[in-house]
Parts: structure tokens; C-alpha cells; sequence
């Protein structure tokens, strides 16, 4: 799990430059633009964090770590750094697109917490399906396809959270928080059970 | 065969034929004009579907509570009759939405009914020549036929065929779940259970979106119209697939079971978010939400739940019955496989 500090500017420069594409080639960003935009490249780089970090248990590592670690507090600890991560990214991935196009936010505090919570559902889902894809032969390919359609349902809330953020209605007015909620802790208490399988391998 | 295949076979025979070959009942296909003129004998010329208007029927205009009858009616062609009310009277005081509804009831009792047909708000209000309450010679009958419901006439067939897919295709994918589970929780070795169940649910769900495309294309003009519900379900499909991919991926059999059966348990667990709270946010033209036709309590009627709730029942005990014989298939495979190992050492 050795990390050089490059890494981490690489993943930034990953979604930096996927922003960049992005804009460029749509001038004008409308707000439904934008906020796809946001969503699908966090959603990319999220995947790219969580494969890295459990890429780096294949092998021989895999043994000494499962005699080392308990299940369920290294899935946290690897949630939480995914999670860091992703905020990170997103915070990073707003300011470029704010530099280059603005940003149709108004309601700044709800999308910070709209961001935190869609990166709360969306981390402990790349947790999950990273560690099952460590196990198969292809890799990184096995981790996107795994993921894409079991991600969709956050996905999908937190665009529609997001784009109730680009209108200035109270906090409070957001019926999907807890299906959100819900959604989460469903997928949570089944990813951390099933862990607890995985991690023999 | 085992007397519950027996049961399935029938059944689906039995939900197939009786899907395709009942009837539908009477309906209403058009009334106009919709805004008549007043007069003592307004004509209103009504289109009928599977009528065969004759001399003995009646027609009655409807609005809440009362009703007017025709004065008389004119036969143009067995599914077309020129009606003629007495519009001259005004209609009852407390009408607020003047739009009445048309009913036909024929010889027999059977009622096709048209809901908001013809638009009396130029009337008068008052004291009225309309009667209150449902007239004695308006008793509808019931008859082994399908209710006729504006939009969807014959394609209300498709009930018997699309739904039930759906309802199979969960109840075995919760069947692979539940193997998953046992496999996980015993530390089984042979995960070939969860695989022949899973393939059979992701075929049921492959034809639950075929029958609902071609449904779609009669009703909504469109093989695929981005329908909360359909992409949900395309995206569910895609989750199997996954599953089957990740299946592939791994060499190591032990590991390889293991693995899928954890996916298997996370994928149908997703599933229940997917297709059934992400569609009740939306309103959609899908038959069963917003104000459409579909299941439940007003919409399903009696004639209906007499071949559909059967029709559930032999698509499961079908779906059991195929993930079985794929499930020995299965076994049988690494059987030989098992043999030509030894057999090479």
C-alpha cells in the first residue's frame, strides 16, 4: 500500500483533464450539463481511487493482510479513505469547473451536502465492488462493468438532489433524503455482511 | 413429471389461450361532437367497439348522479348510431364540471361507458328533466369479456404475458439470492444453483422488456421511450449480465463461487431500490402509476384476475422448473469435467 504523493496528483490531474475535455467541447454548459458532467466524471475518478487502493493487494500481500486485519475495520478504513478522496476530487472538480464555466449553484450549503452524501453512497459502493474485482483476472474492466449499474440508483439521487441545489428551495423540501438514506443503508449493511466473505480470500 | 410442472404447464396454456382468444367487452370509441347544439333532438353521432347496435338499446347521458336517457337513435352501421337527446332542459344545479359521460347498454346489459364525452357547460343550470340515480333499465351485466379501457383496447391482452414475466423473474432472482446466501453462509462449493436461477430470471426479465417494447409500440408509438420503469428494468438486466461476466473472470472455482454468490446477494438487493421506489418518484405513462390503468385495486377487474393471477402463478413454477433442469445441466458439466480429470491422471 506503499503511496507515492504522485498518485494522488495524478488522480486529480485524471479528472481535471476529463473536466476539461468535457467543457471544451460543449461551450456553453447548461445547468443539466453541468451537473451530469460533475456527477459522471466523480464517478469515473471514484472508481480509478477505489481500484487503486485495493490494487495494490494482489498477490502474495493478500495473506499477510488477512492475518493482520480484521474484515470489517479495514473495509471502513478503506470507505473512509475513498471517501476523503472523493470529496477531495469533488471540491476540485467544482473550483475547475467554476474557473471555466461557473457554476449554477445557488444554494451552496445544500450542494455541499449533497455532494458529501452522493460521495458517502458512491465510495461505499467502489469499496465493494473494488474488493470483489481484485479477484478476477481482468482487472480494472471488471471493476466499471461491476459497478455501472449497481451505482445507478445513487447516481440518479444525487443528480436530481443537485439540480434541486441549482434552485433556491430550503433544505427541507428534499423528499429524497431518505430514500437516499435508506438506499445507503441498505447497500450498506449488505456490503459490510458480505465483506466479512470476501476478505478469507 | 412432478405434479406441480403438470400445473404450470397448465396454467400457461390455460393464460395464454384465455389471453388471446376472450373478447373484449363493449367500448366507446368516439362521440362528436363533443359540444352538441341545444336542441330538443341533438344528435351526437357515437362509434362504438364490438357493438352491434340494435333497436332494443338504450343511451343515457351521465352527469354525478343523474342521468338522461336518448330519445331515440338511428342505426348507421352495426358499430356506428346517430343518438338523439333532448339538450333544451337544463341540467342539474349542482354541476360543477359539466362534462357528461356516454353510456350504452345493449339488449343484454352489457355497458360501454365513455367518461367527459360531451361538453354541456353552455347549458342552463337549474331544476332539472335529468333523474336522479341510476334508471331500472341500466343493469349492467357481467360477461366473460375484457373491460375496454380508451387507450389501451386490445393491448390490455398484454397483462397476462408482461406482468407475470415481471413477478417470475423476481421471485427466481430472489430464489438465486436466497441460494447465495445458504452457499455464503454453509461455505458451499457448488454455485451451480445461483447460476441456472439467475440465467433463467435474466431471460424472464429479457422477455418481460420485449413484450413491454412491443406493448410500448402499439400505445405509446415507441419500441423504447425512456420510461423511468423501462430504463430501471434494462439497467436490472445489466446488473445479471455483470454477473455473469464476473463469473467468467475468475479461474480458481472455489473462489469463483464464493465471489458470485456475494455479488449475486448485492446485485438483487440493488434491485429493490431500482425497480420499485425510483419509479414511484416519477410519474410516468407506464400503466400503474400516475393516473393509468394497471394493478390494483381499481385496475384489475374481476374477469381479469381470474386468468392473471393464475397466469403468476404457472410463469414462477415455470422459471422453477427451467433454472431445475439447467441446474443438472450444470452439474452434469462438471460431472464430465471431474472425469475426464481423473481419467487423464
Amino acid at each position: 500500500m506503499r503511496r507515492s504523493p504522485w498518485d494522488l496528483f495524478a488522480l486529480v490531474m485524471y479528472s481535471v483533464s476529463a473536466v476539461f475535455i468535457s467543457v471544451v467541447i460543449t461551450r456553453r454548459l447548461e445547468p443539466e450539463l453541468w451537473n451530469a458532467i460533475f456527477w459522471i466524471i466523480l464517478l469515473f475518478a471514484g472508481i480509478q481511487i477505489s481500484y487503486r487502493g485495493v490494487s495494490g493487494e494482489a498477490g502474495e500481500n493478500r495473506l499477510y493482510h488477512y492475518q493482520l486485519f480484521e474484515a470489517v475495520p479495514y473495509f471502513t478504513g478503506r470507505f473512509l479513505i475513498n471517501l476523503l478522496l472523493l470529496v477531495f476530487i469533488a471540491a476540485i472538480q467544482f473550483l475547475v469547473l467554476f474557473f471555466m464555466e461557473g457554476s449554477p449553484v445557488v444554494d451552496h450549503s445544500a450542494f455541499i451536502l449533497v455532494v458529501i452524501a452522493g460521495s458517502t453512497g458512491l465510495a461505499w459502493t467502489l469499496t465493494f465492488t473494488g474488493a470483489l474485482s481484485i479477484h478476477s483476472d481482468q482487472g480494472g474492466l471488471i471493476m466499471a462493468l461491476l459497478s455501472f449499474p449497481v451505482i445507478i440508483p445513487v447516481l440518479i439521487l444525487c443528480v436530481r438532489m443537485t439540480a434541486k441545489t441549482f434552485m433556491d428551495s430550503p433544505l427541507v423540501s428534499y423528499d429524497e433524503w431518505p430514500l437516499l438514506a435508506g438506499a445507503l443503508l441498505l447497500q450498506g449493511a449488505v456490503g459490510l455482511g458480505l465483506f466479512n466473505y470476501l476478505w478469507r480470500d | 413429471m412432478q405434479w406441480w410442472k403438470w400445473i404450470s404447464a397448465v396454467l400457461i396454456i390455460y393464460s395464454v389461450a384465455a389471453g388471446l382468444l376472450i373478447p373484449l367487452n363493449l367500448g366507446i370509441l368516439s362521440v362528436h361532437p363533443v359540444t352538441p347544439e341545444i336542441a330538443d333532438r341533438s344528435a351526437l353521432i357515437v362509434t362504438g367497439y364490438n357493438t352491434g347496435f340494435e333497436e332494443e338499446d338504450d343511451f343515457f347521458l351521465k352527469l354525478g348522479d343523474h342521468y338522461l336517457k336518448a330519445m331515440d337513435h338511428e342505426i348507421i352501421a352495426p358499430s356506428k348510431a346517430r343518438v338523439y337527446f333532448n339538450l333544451e332542459g337544463p341540467i342539474p344545479e349542482d354541476t360543477k364540471e359539466a362534462y357528461a359521460t356516454l353510456i350504452y347498454s345493449d339488449r343484454s346489459g352489457l355497458t360501454g361507458i365513455m367518461p367527459d364525452a360531451v361538453n354541456l357547460n353552455h347549458l342552463p343550470r337549474g331544476g332539472s328533466v335529468w333523474i336522479e340515480g341510476p334508471p331500472i333499465m341500466l343493469e349492467p351485466r357481467w360477461a366473460l369479456k375484457f373491460p375496454y379501457r380508451s387507450i389501451l383496447e386490445e393491448t390490455i391482452r398484454n397483462t397476462y404475458y408482461h406482468v407475470p414475466l415481471w413477478f417470475a423473474m423476481i421471485a427466481i432472482l430472489a430464489i438465486a439470492c436466497i441460494y447465495s446466501i445458504n452457499i455464503l453462509r454453509k461455505d458451499l462449493k457448488d454455485d451451480s444453483s445461483v447460476v441456472a436461477y439467475s440465467l433463467t430470471g435474466l431471460i424472464f426479465g429479457i422477455l418481460g422488456l420485449l413484450t413491454g417494447a412491443i406493448w410500448a409500440k402499439f400505445t405509446w408509438n415507441a419500441w423504447w421511450s425512456w420510461d423511468i420503469k423501462q430504463t430501471m428494468a434494462a439497467i436490472a438486466i445489466f446488473i445479471y449480465i455483470a454477473y455473469f461476466v464476473l463469473r467468467y473472470s475468475i479461474d480458481d472455482p472455489d473462489k469463483r463461487s464464493r465471489i458470485a454468490s456475494a455479488y449475486n446477494i448485492f446485485a438483487f438487493l440493488t434491485l429493490i431500490p431500482l425497480l420499485f421506489i425510483i419509479p414511484r418518484m416519477q410519474a410516468s405513462l407506464h400503466p400503474g402509476s400516475g393516473g393509468n390503468p394497471a394493478m390494483g385495486g381499481e385496475d384489475l377487474d374481476n374477469t381479469m384476475r381470474l386468468i392473471f393471477y393464475p397466469a403468476v402463478l404457472g410463469w414462477i413454477l415455470l422459471g422453477i422448473w427451467l433454472s431445475q433442469i439447467n441446474y443438472r445441466l450444470q452439474r452434469v458439466k462438471k460431472w464430465i469435467q471431474l472425469q475426464k480429470y481423473y481419467a487423464a491422471k
